[in-house]
């Protein structure tokens, strides 16, 4: 049956029950006449509207269709008139309203055989998320959490900024995480220097000393301390880095991180030959170069710049430096 | 949808007198634009109608179901209405505004079915031998205007007051057009115009809903979920509607104070027409309300509560909770200054304006008595709103319950004690709350900071 034939039908039996309200006949009757044939409109009415309405609202149809009934009943006819108006509005706005929902398309068949990949958020969408303070708050825990899982430098940037969030749920997640990366490095911190006490030998004294020198030092790089406490961790990542050395010997990994506080600190002159004596001592060159550069950019001097990013070409294809290694290896921008 | 406060800054802004005078106009039609349009419709189609519709009762029995109507529809919808408005307040909070248009749908469906299933076996009871026009326009009339009162509530949680004045503007508009033309047709054309334009009324605010905060769902019933309605709104909201219309009732089915109107409804001459005026006298005092919640007390208020929130310093947060204090302290003297100057001209000129208006002179008493009520039941407006502010939802409940309790009990006393005291078991009633809540206002305020950091 048409849907125009079933509007007509509705139309009249509307019509057919306002006829039974001024009938002749007694009030028990036209009150049966009226119900039956105005349960009828109402519920062809209903139906149609719901025929009609945009296809995003087709869940829980049977409650819908409860709430067109139950608003065209007990409103006499106007209720009805109220459908027949929503159903021109449908009509006439559905064109402009009928876009296939991004979840109602089909996966395209050659994604078909990767679609098991599960979805992963990168630290740029994590980033992104986190700082659009209008996204729904479990996009945004969802965001913190996947980032959370991956650590590093980047990483504890990133919850740094969430411990500031507006949202209570979001802070206090981004410190819980935070609480628990800074626990594991203390915890190692805390039990080398609690065998430290106990052992006398030198080169296992030497081996605990670079732990924490490593130890107190990722407590810096990584972000987990800040001002007054960062200045300390530095001094006792330096201080026993140095004692590492003593005690064991050369140690390429040491000299290099000599040379890196001596970096931080802005101390250009010793961080230059703490990190050429680890160079010489075997370190790699990819790991040393990088910041003899760094050290000649400071100094304002390209040529010797571009001269150490020249020595190493593998340099150009690491993530991070790689993009600075091909501007200013090539030579080119001194033309 | 621009808030309210948005729009009276921006006239503010201009740091003018006519700016000023503009703006605290605009508060005025804004928060008491939809009950005086109320009103003044009901009071045109009764003086239109009463040369044409024979006998003039009929008129009378017009306004009774009218008013019947509206106070039932109010004490019923009161159970949904800030309890679904903190639902919306909630959602919005938390950006969810796909939730707002399916849950409306959802508690509309809702409150259809109960207001029906109430309605239908009343009027059976209610209008014997009337006929079945009458009786299915009434039930209709009733459903349609508990539903707009659901979509008032909605469109005020959203502060779209300029919306909601707009709509009741068409509706009673229609209202009162169709009523000129069918009020030949006695009751049941005054009802069908009363209908339709409520029908309109409600449609129009679908639409704003509809447009504004469109969602992929149509109907939801997620404000049934645990958790999601408070309980002590639910009972705030029935008691707060009681509260209001006890006094009313008590006064309508005492046998002293009223008459039989039409089937078991009976209506108070002595005591509504006063009450009806001193309605419109509650409009400055409206204005006040407003301007002072919207603009100055949100103000700090967001800003004591940012900086709890974002760690600001104890010297700000004191410095905001000072400014707090002293800007709701200032509103509620505002509002009742300006009360007290519109008490004072009705007490002065009140004979005069009775005479105008064509009414005895003999309801002049309790017009002053009803106009103080009326001009404290401000003031206890202002007193919930600071404390629905602060979260202190007990207390509301608390407040509402004892004026509720007051109000139904001293009013029936009122009348035990004679004709002099009429309109004081009302007026005293919010009195004695009124005091009640600014004591407790005092304590709450002068423990804000340790209630907000150490009880959360």
């Amino acid at each position: 049956m048409s849907w125009g034939l079933l509007l007509v039908f509705a139309l009249l039996s509307q019509t057919a029950a306002v006829w039974a309200l001024f009938s002749p006949y007694p009030q028990a009757m036209q009150l049966g006449l009226f119900v039956v044939a105005h349960l009828v409109a109402s519920l062809l009415l209903s139906a149609l509207l719901l025929m009609v309405m945009p296809h995003r609202f087709a869940r829980r149809r049977t409650w819908v269709l409860l709430l067109f009934v139950s608003v065209a009943f007990f409103i006499p006819v106007l209720g009805g008139l109220g459908l027949i108006v929503d159903m021109v509005y449908f009509r006439m706005t559905r064109k402009a309203i009928k876009r296939p929902e991004f979840h109602s398309l089909k996966i395209p068949p050659f994604l078909e055989e990767g679609s098991h990949i599960a979805q992963g958020m990168g630290e740029g969408g994590a980033w992104s998320r986190l700082r659009t303070v209008d996204l729904p708050r479990p996009q945004r825990l969802k965001a913190l959490l996947a980032v959370s899982t991956t650590g590093g430098r980047k990483v504890n940037r990133l919850l740094r900024l969430a411990t500031g969030d507006t949202d209570d749920e979001i802070r206090l997640l981004a410190f819980n995480l935070f609480d628990r990366q800074e626990k594991v490095v203390t915890q190692a911190i805390s039990q080398n220097l609690g065998e430290l006490k106990k052992v006398r030998g030198s080169a296992q004294r030497a081996e605990l000393c670079r732990s924490l020198a490593l130890s107190y030092w990722e407590m810096v790089y990584n972000d987990l301390a800040q001002a007054e406490l960062q200045n300390f961790f530095v001094e006792q990542s330096l201080n026993y880095a140095s004692q590492a050395c003593e005690l064991g010997g050369d140690d390429p990994a040491m000299a290099l991180l000599i040379g890196r506080i001596h970096l931080l600190r802005g101390q250009t002159d010793q961080a230059e030959a703490m990190i050429l004596k680890a160079q010489s001592l075997g370190a790699l060159p990819a790991r040393v170069l990088p910041y003899l550069a760094e050290i000649a950019y400071t100094r304002r001097d390209f040529k010797a710049l571009t001269d150490y990013l020249q020595q190493e070409t593998s340099l150009k294809h690491k993530p991070g430096i790689g993009p600075v290694a091909q501007f200013w290896g090539v030579a080119s921008w001194q033309k | 949808m621009a808030g309210i406060g948005f729009e009276l800054r921006k006239l503010l802004r201009r740091d003018t007198f006519s700016g000023l005078m503009m703006a605290y106009a605009y508060a005025g039609v804004i928060s008491s634009g939809p009950w005086v349009l109320s009103i003044v419709a009901v009071l045109i189609i009764g003086i239109f109608s009463v040369p044409v519709v024979i006998p003039p009762d009929l008129v009378r029995q017009f306004q009774t179901i009218l008013t019947t109507i509206i106070a039932a529809s109010l004490i019923l919808s009161g159970l949904v209405q800030l309890s679904f408005t903190r639902y919306c307040a909630d959602r919005i909070f938390k950006k969810e505004h796909g939730l707002l248009l399916p849950n409306l749908n959802g508690l509309l469906l809702l409150v259809t079915v109960v207001a029906a299933a109430l309605a239908i076996p009343l009027v059976i009871v209610v209008f014997p031998g009337s006929s079945l026009i009458l009786r299915l326009l009434i039930v209709a009339c009733f459903v349609t205007v508990c539903n707009v009162w659901i979509g008032t509530i909605l469109l005020s949680g959203l502060k779209a007051y300029k919306a909601i004045l707009v709509n009741f503007l068409l509706g009673y508009g229609i209202a009162l057009v169709l009523a000129w033309g069918l009020r030949h047709w006695d009751l049941e054309g005054l009802l069908l115009a009363f209908l339709v334009g409520q029908f309109v009324l409600f449609k129009g605010m679908l639409y704003v809903v509809f447009k504004g905060y469109p969602s992929r769902h149509f109907i939801q019933f997620d404000f049934l979920r645990a958790g999601r309605m408070y309980l002590s709104l639910v009972f705030t909201g029935f008691f707060y509607n009681i509260g209001i219309w006890i006094d009313k009732i008590v006064f309508w089915y005492h046998p002293w104070t009223s008459e039989p109107v039409i089937g078991l409804l009976r209506g108070s001459p002595i005591y509504d027409l006063p009450v009806f005026i001193a309605y419109l006298a509650i409009i400055p005092g409206m204005a006040v309300f407003l301007m002072r919640i919207e603009t100055d007390f949100v103000e700090y208020y967001d800003r004591f509560y940012d900086a709890v929130r974002e760690g600001g310093s104890l010297g700000y947060i004191h410095e905001m909770k000072d400014e707090m204090v002293r800007i709701t302290r200032e509103g509620i003297y505002d509002i009742m200054k300006i009360q007290g100057v519109v008490i004072l001209l009705v007490v002065v000129a009140g004979g005069t304006l009775l005479q105008w208006a064509g009414i005895s002179r003999i309801h002049l008493p309790l017009l002053q008595i009803q106009v103080v009520a009326t001009g404290f039941q401000v003031v206890f407006l202002g007193l919930l709103n600071v404390f629905f502010y602060l979260d202190r939802r007990n207390r509301v409940l608390l407040l509402t319950g004892l004026f509720m309790t007051l109000n139904g009990l001293l009013s029936w006393l009122s009348i035990q004690l004679g004709p002099f005291f009429y309109g004081y078991g009302f007026a005293v009633s919010l009195v004695i709350a009124v005091s009640v809540g600014m004591v407790l206002l005092d304590r709450d305020l002068d423990r804000l900071e340790y209630e907000t950091f150490m009880l959360q």
